[in-house]
């Protein structure tokens, strides 16, 4: 439903200000393609609820691509929609940016990416599963809740954290619109 | 000797004095607070000068930061790094000077600060000194912990392991390189350093707070529920992307304001990246309590510990929201990014803290907590408190936001007078948290006086740490 306002409604959206102006669309394609390659993650990885793991398997590695696809093509939506550097029309202070941004990114990704490989190459980093049993038999022992014998309807207690996340979710996103909605036109962002 | 040698003295010393600067550190806060309701409550006291706004905001924060809640971090590593590698720490004495160091160290923080020695910079007011100082510290404790790593028996290492590993290698990189390389005059000034400090503010959050309160909470939901985590491999795609993502963020803290624009926009998006490690935690969260949540109505730690992923969750859903370019500018400068702040290091690490402390603490020293009753009070008077705080802070932030965008500048008073509801609520609301810190410091000091001895089941086997 964001999205589907900031598409109708882009101006609305667009921070305008001395640094550049430019709207928080590509946010809102990052947060879905986000949303999409996470869903993507767990189905790939065999971690969705039991009754859509099937789902998750033939479709997981569907939403992957999807997502990149929508972070892709939101990206050349949001640049079509216009940028300060395309409106200035000065074209050695977007090269000069982008050089900054792309030499930032390549810094970033060989380092963490050379730390990533020389784990992996000495066998440190492992992933399996195996390892998470470690943690209840290293002779420090559980509370003894651990070995609490469940009740029925108990784990509809799960709801109450689930309900919480949702109603502040919802709290501070509503607050937000609302704010940026009741100011008066020539104040919104 | 001076310095004990007894296994688990140095964590549960660090514990102890912890918990002492958290209270003082609450307290200056209160009264920061209270401040803001009577601006001139110390005006023309000759005493009192000494404790204006400007000089008890940032003992408040560093006393908290530092004094609290990364003195019960060094505690947490030096209780779960021995037991995840299945090996004593390396040397307890060298933990109990650190003990000792540390609180010499926050005492001059509180005194420099309170006497106006402040650096100006942003969760690094102290002195340069105090910052050589503070490095040292992290040193002493990190070799420890370092050392104690590479002595260990247990070859396989547990995501708890991963992310306390992250935050010794990264935690003293950011510290130096964020406080301009420790020197005594900064040679970056201007909006240069505003860049240079949020680096740090940011990062310190990233890869010293989260890496060790996520670990923590890795470790203590398999022990209070019986269950391994749900997924091991999600934990670690966590763990890496944690790593990977959260270093360029720093930046949004100045989105809309005089520094390059492709930075800012790489950190708003590497903000909105950082939702995916968040999930990792809270979908293993919710796999790992799957089956076990009776357990909630009896354990308090874990009512904590699940109150600190309702607060996590908020926090990391604040936060790419709020680094948008559009949310920024109604937000920046509010009492909603106070609120959001609190949110993550009371609600979320200081919660894990205190659930932390009610499991380690009686396998430290061998005794039952002293009172159940003391301990629901503790919690139920936080979470109100606390949720009436960050309530009020949110709320009063947005207000404060619409009086400025509307134009407010010739005006400025009105948005102050806006507030004052706001800022009373958010006193009440932090003398319910710091009330229910002192009942949790009484109930730890009887623990550590007259708590009953642990039952032969609870009692850790043979050593203190693991395997045997």
């Amino acid at each position: 439903m964001a999205l589907a306002l900031q598409l109708l409604l882009p101006a609305k959206a667009a921070a305008e200000h001395l640094s550049g102006g430019a709207s928080d669309l590509m946010g809102l394609y990052g947060g879905s393609a986000l949303l999409l390659g996470f869903t993507g993650l767990l189905g790939v990885l065999g971690l969705a609820p039991r009754r859509w793991r099937w789902f998750g398997y033939r479709y997981g590695r569907w939403l992957l691509g999807l997502g990149l696809l929508v972070l892709l093509g939101g990206g050349f939506h949001a640049s079509v929609v216009g940028t300060a550097e395309r409106e200035t029309g000065d074209v050695a202070l977007g090269r000069l940016a982008t050089q900054q941004l792309l030499g930032t990114l390549t810094v970033f990704a060989s380092f963490w990416g050379l730390v990533y490989y020389a784990a992996r190459r000495s066998g440190v980093l492992n992933m399996g599963e195996s390892v998470k049993y470690a943690i209840l038999r290293n002779g420090d022992p559980p509370e003894p809740t651990a070995a609490r014998v469940g009740r029925p309807g108990e784990q509809r207690l799960m709801w109450i954290p689930v309900a919480a996340m949702g109603f502040l979710a919802f709290f501070f996103s509503a607050g937000v619109l609302i704010t940026l909605l009741r100011l008066p036109s020539g104040a919104r962002p | 000797m001076m310095f004990s040698a007894v296994e688990g003295s140095a964590s549960r010393n660090f514990f102890y004095t912890a918990v002492l600067w958290m209270a003082i550190g609450m307290s200056f806060g209160l009264f920061a607070a209270v401040l803001l309701i009577f601006p001139d409550l110390v005006k023309g006291i000759p005493v009192l000068e000494y404790f204006t706004f400007g000089r008890v905001r940032p003992v408040h924060t560093n006393l908290v930061l530092f004094g609290w809640l990364s003195g019960a971090y060094f505690a947490t590593l030096f209780y779960m790094v021995p037991r995840l590698s299945g090996t004593p720490l390396w040397s307890e004495r060298l933990g109990n000077f650190a003990v000792l160091f540390y609180n010499l160290l926050m005492t001059a923080y509180a005194v420099t600060l309170l006497m106006g020695m402040n650096a100006g910079r942003e969760y690094a007011e102290s002195t340069w000194v105090l910052k050589v100082l503070t490095v040292v510290l992290f040193a002493l404790v990190f070799f420890n912990v370092i050392m104690t790593f590479a002595n260990r028996k247990e070859k396989e290492l547990y995501v708890t392991a991963w992310y306390m590993l992250g935050a010794v290698a990264t935690a003293p990189v950011i510290y130096v390189v964020g406080n301009q390389f420790l020197m005594p005059t900064n040679p970056v000034t201007g909006v240069n350093d505003a860049v240079i400090n949020w680096f740090y503010g940011h990062n310190i959050l990233g890869y010293w707070f989260t890496t060790i309160g996520v670990g923590a909470i890795y470790y203590l939901l398999p022990k209070l529920t019986g269950n391994p985590i749900w997924s091991h491999r999600l934990s670690m795609i966590g763990f890496w992307m944690l790593m990977f993502v959260y270093g360029p963020t720093g930046a949004h803290h100045l989105v809309n304001g005089p520094v390059p624009y492709w930075l800012q926009t790489i950190s708003i998006a590497f903000s909105v990246c950082l939702i995916v490690p968040v999930w990792t935690v809270l979908t293993n969260f919710y796999g790992t309590m799957n089956g076990r949540w009776g357990a909630l109505k009896e354990s308090v730690p874990l009512k904590f510990l699940v109150s600190a992923m309702v607060f996590y969750f908020i926090t990391c859903f604040q936060g790419p929201m709020q680094s948008l370019r559009s949310v920024s500018s109604i937000v920046h400068f509010t009492n909603w990014v106070v609120g959001h702040a609190h949110l993550a290091l009371v609600g979320t690490f200081s919660f894990i803290m205190f659930a932390t402390i009610y499991y380690a603490l009686p396998r430290l020293i061998n005794r039952e907590i002293w009172s159940a009753k003391l301990m629901d009070w503790h919690f139920w008077l936080s979470l109100i408190g606390f949720t009436l705080f960050f309530v009020s802070l949110t709320i009063g932030g947005l207000v404060q936001g619409s009086d400025w965008a509307a134009n407010q500048s010739a005006n400025f008073i009105a948005s102050v007078i806006n507030q004052r509801p706001f800022n009373i609520a958010r006193a009440v609301g932090g003398a319910m948290i710091l009330g229910a810190q002192l009942l949790f410091i009484y109930n730890i000091f009887k623990t550590a006086t007259a708590g009953s001895r642990l039952g032969a089941g609870q009692a850790e086997t043979g050593s203190a740490v693991a395997g045997v």
